[in-house]
């Protein structure tokens, strides 16, 4: 029992010995030459590129656009309005509430532009369908379309906003909407929780006659609420409290949640497989593409390398006069381009990887510079296995801008520098 | 319970976190017979007694002396400084448990757990170099990191041929693990290859004693490998520790390529990467009751064939040792009632010369300890403080390290496994 009493108390004077023993570790100088990693370096300048189309969509893009630029035709814009939001009263029912009277509805969207001409002022349309998609619908859906079954609600009044300076600010077309719309708005059904709406508030905007200006406005992407396309609905709200009614005048803003400006570029096709005169490029308005080549020997890193930075260049035209126009690049898994081989595709006949893969290009005077080591390192560990790149404008460029790039420069050629390490 | 519980878990881990000499770096590690002092009770002597007048615990032969079964731990602190470099490394930990049961005066049992080898090292390169790659200079500096090291289960056993011969036999069996971190560092941060090993391996160790005068005695050892050491190689993946942990893991900045992106990779058996042959050789002369001195001769060659196959901190080995150590006893007395007569005195001096596998290299070793015991109860308790000092001249380093120990030690003694008459 006393040994038992020794050895439970010895511990405890090691950790004393312990704690009184500073430890310290600094390492030690020596020659490594012997280690096994070494730094290799590789550039690969077989790249190639071809261009294709693909009907735009720009649904994301921060701007609104009708009539025509730059051989571009934008024929119409829809807007769509949202059902009501779960944390407020259902707004849209307000036209079945007794207590409520519905002053007036303004239908409001906002211009960057200060002078708005007559012939610019566009026609507002209603239908209680759905008329559009945001991220899928394109020209070819809307080829020879037509108002027959919507409501025409007519031209908006124009008011120009100016700050305390009298400085412009944005100009607001303003559609004042007859109130009995609003029992085409309002839907019965929504009065059963039970049952889902239908019901699908679109709006759209179109001139009255095709013209190559160009207004340009606000959609729902570009701000968070303040400038995006809306409904202000004033109304008065009857309160009763014990043997008195109060009334009391307010308005609620109805925000959109999808707007798409159609973009159809059939009157301007560039010969985009004319590389020679052309090259290659991107342009979001004209559905203008690249599918992009890098050939190169499965095993032209050892194998167990790891790739510390893998840069694609690729340079610009010297006539390109874009600026700050984003790209990005998405290794491509599927291709069904050859069997689709027509002059415009609807939708993107290469399927890409996407995240994580994507990658934004970062530009300077000379071109787009691409860091695709994470795809490059899962090819090599045999994770992936791709044909190749598309390279795509992103959608919140301006859609009348293009960008060109020159694969057969003397000076300046394409290329992939990869520095990796090897064991 | 609880107590030796927690604390045992905290010396253990200090026993595998700390430590680091030049030696460390060496093969396997540095084994810790090449220390000055392996254990508090047994000071720089091994085969000669120090313990008691006829026993050292490091001696299995010798065991049978005993006359109490005897529980004995040592826990010591190193420091190794580099003169020059002005580094400077300090550690502690366990350095022997031991388990010895006499059995009747004729033979003995024992076990004991000790650390065989410790391979705990942190060097960088001591140049960096530099490469220009695509228009950028790179410079690069290495690193490399062991921890970890190898452990010994010692199982040892000794017979009486007759009152002046006796023999001895132990076995240890070698297990443990090493983690190994190569580091590229180049541009912000660190290519780190990765590399575990699993050790395992036996060693029979046979001890003679022989009687030649009541008060010279003659003590022989021969070590061989039952089973050379051979380790399981795991390399993992190499990857780009962003966050510098050196840990291939995801934290707010993700390691390159992702830890799952990499599968894991096949374990390599490496046999015969140490298998030792020992020699030694003892002699011990009391000069009264109470003195003696006592002199050891080794020999130590290492018929390692495939270290070369394991990352090596630095590609170098002990081939070969001999060394030489004289050392002075001075016994308690038994009789005496003096307090000074319960103190046992110890000192002594080691000379050893390393040679190493590469490059000619050789490393001289000049040390001397000093040690105090203090015996405490009838049974023969005893503690143990022992410190020592040595300098390491290495051949081929312009530098000079020393090394200085400070071990403590408790030996508990009593009777075990006899049945006690119930009151």
């Amino acid at each position: 029992m006393k040994i038992c009493n020794c050895f439970t108390h010895f511990p405890t004077f090691v950790i004393s010995i312990f704690l009184i023993t500073q430890c310290s570790e600094t390492p030690l100088e020596h020659e490594l030459d012997h280690s096994s990693l070494n730094i290799g370096t590789i550039t690969i300048d077989n790249i190639s590129a071809v261009n294709y189309l693909v009907a735009p969509n720009l649904g994301s893009n921060e701007s609104l656009y009708l009539g025509g630029m730059s051989d571009l035709d934008i024929p119409i814009t829809f807007i769509r309005f949202p059902e009501s939001n779960p944390s407020k009263p259902n707004y849209w029912n307000f036209f079945f509430d007794s207590t409520i009277v519905i002053d007036s509805l303004h239908f409001i969207l906002f211009s960057k532009d200060s002078v708005i001409p007559e012939n610019l002022k566009p026609t507002l349309y209603f239908s209680p369908d759905s008329q559009f998609n945001e991220n899928l619908s394109n020209y070819l859906d809307f080829h020879n379309y037509t108002f027959t079954d919507w409501t025409n609600l007519g031209e908006p009044e124009i008011k120009v906003r100016t700050d305390t300076s009298t400085l412009f600010m944005y100009s607001e077309l303003i559609w004042s909407l007859d109130t009995s719309l609003m029992q085409s708005l309002s839907d019965s059904l929504d009065l059963s929780d039970s049952i889902e709406s239908n019901l699908v508030r679109s709006f759209a905007i179109q001139l009255a006659q095709r013209d190559s200006n160009l207004i340009e406005l606000y959609s729902e992407e570009a701000t968070s609420g303040e400038k995006d396309p809306q409904i202000i609905m004033y109304y008065t709200q009857s309160i009763l409290l014990g043997d008195s009614t109060t009334f009391i005048d307010t308005s609620l803003n109805i925000y959109s949640d999808g707007d798409l400006s159609i973009f159809d570029p059939s009157q301007s096709f560039l010969p985009i497989n004319d590389t020679i005169n052309y090259g290659i490029g991107l342009s979001n308005g004209r559905g203008i593409r690249s599918f992009v080549s890098i050939s190169f020997p499965a095993d032209i890193l050892p194998v167990g390398s790891v790739i510390r930075s893998a840069n694609l260049f690729i340079p610009t035209d010297s006539s390109n006069d874009a600026q700050n126009y984003k790209i990005f690049i998405d290794p491509v898994e599927t291709d069904s381009s050859v069997t689709d081989s027509i002059s415009i595709y609807e939708t993107d006949p290469y399927i890409s990887i996407g995240y994580p893969y994507r990658i934004t290009a970062q530009s300077d005077s000379t071109g787009y510079g691409f860091s695709i080591k994470n795809i490059l390192q899962n090819i090599l560990l045999g994770n992936e296995i791709i044909l190749g790149f598309k390279m795509v404008a992103d959608e919140k460029n301006d859609p009348f801008e293009s960008v060109w790039f020159d694969l057969t420069g003397d000076m300046i050629r394409p290329r992939l520098e990869i520095i990796y390490v090897y064991n | 319970m609880s107590i030796i519980k927690i604390n045992f878990r905290v010396i253990l881990f200090y026993t595998f976190v700390s430590a680091q000499g030049m030696m460390n770096a060496f093969g396997v590690g540095n084994f810790i017979q090449n220390n000055g002092i392996n254990n508090a009770p047994d000071g720089i002597a091994d085969l000669t007694p120090s313990f008691l007048k006829n026993v050292s615990l490091s001696n299995p032969s010798t065991w049978h002396n005993l006359n109490n079964t005897y529980l004995s731990l040592s826990y010591g602190g190193n420091q190794n400084s580099f003169t020059k470099s002005s580094t400077l490394n300090g550690y502690s930990g366990l350095s022997n448990a031991s388990w010895i049961i006499p059995l009747k005066s004729k033979s003995s049992f024992g076990i004991s757990l000790a650390p065989y080898s410790n391979q705990k090292i942190s060097i960088t390169s001591k140049n960096d170099s530099t490469i220009y790659a695509f228009g950028d200079t790179l410079v690069i500096t290495r690193n490399f990191d062991r921890s970890g090291g190898i452990m010994s289960l010692m199982i040892g056993s000794s017979y009486i041929i007759n009152d002046r011969l006796s023999v001895g036999i132990s076995m240890d069996v070698l297990f443990g693990s090493s983690r190994q971190n190569e580091t590229l560092n180049f541009a912000g941060s660190g290519i780190v290859k990765n590399s575990r090993v699993r050790y395992n391996g036996k060693i029979l160790n046979t001890f003679v004693s022989f009687g030649f005068t009541e008060k010279l005695n003659v003590f022989a050892s021969t070590t061989i490998p039952l089973h050379q050491l051979e380790g399981v190689f795991e390399e993992k993946h190499m990857f780009d520790d962003a966050n510098g942990n050196g840990y291939h893991d995801l934290s707010i900045i993700d390691d390159f390529p992702h830890p799952d992106s990499v599968s894991s990779s096949s374990e390599e058996k490496i046999k015969n990467i140490h298998s030792p042959l020992r020699y030694k050789l003892g002699l011990s002369h009391l000069f009264n009751e109470n003195s003696s001195v006592g002199f050891e001769l080794s020999y130590y060659k290492d018929y390692a064939k495939n270290i070369n196959n394991i990352q090596l901190p630095i590609k170098q080995w002990i081939d070969n040792k001999n060394s030489l150590s004289i050392l002075y006893t001075k016994y308690p007395n038994n009789l005496s009632v003096k307090l000074l007569d319960k103190f046992r005195y110890k000192s002594g001096l080691i000379i050893s010369k390393y040679n190493l596998k590469e490059y000619n290299a050789s490393i001289a070793e000049f040390g001397i300890s000093f040690g105090v015991g203090f015996k405490f109860k009838a049974v023969g308790n005893q503690l143990d403080i022992q410190y020592y000092v040595g300098n390491r001249e290495y051949s081929n380093l312009e530098e000079k390290e020393l090394v200085q120990q400070l071990q403590f030690g408790i030996s508990l003694a009593d009777i075990w496994f006899i049945k006690r008459r119930q009151k």
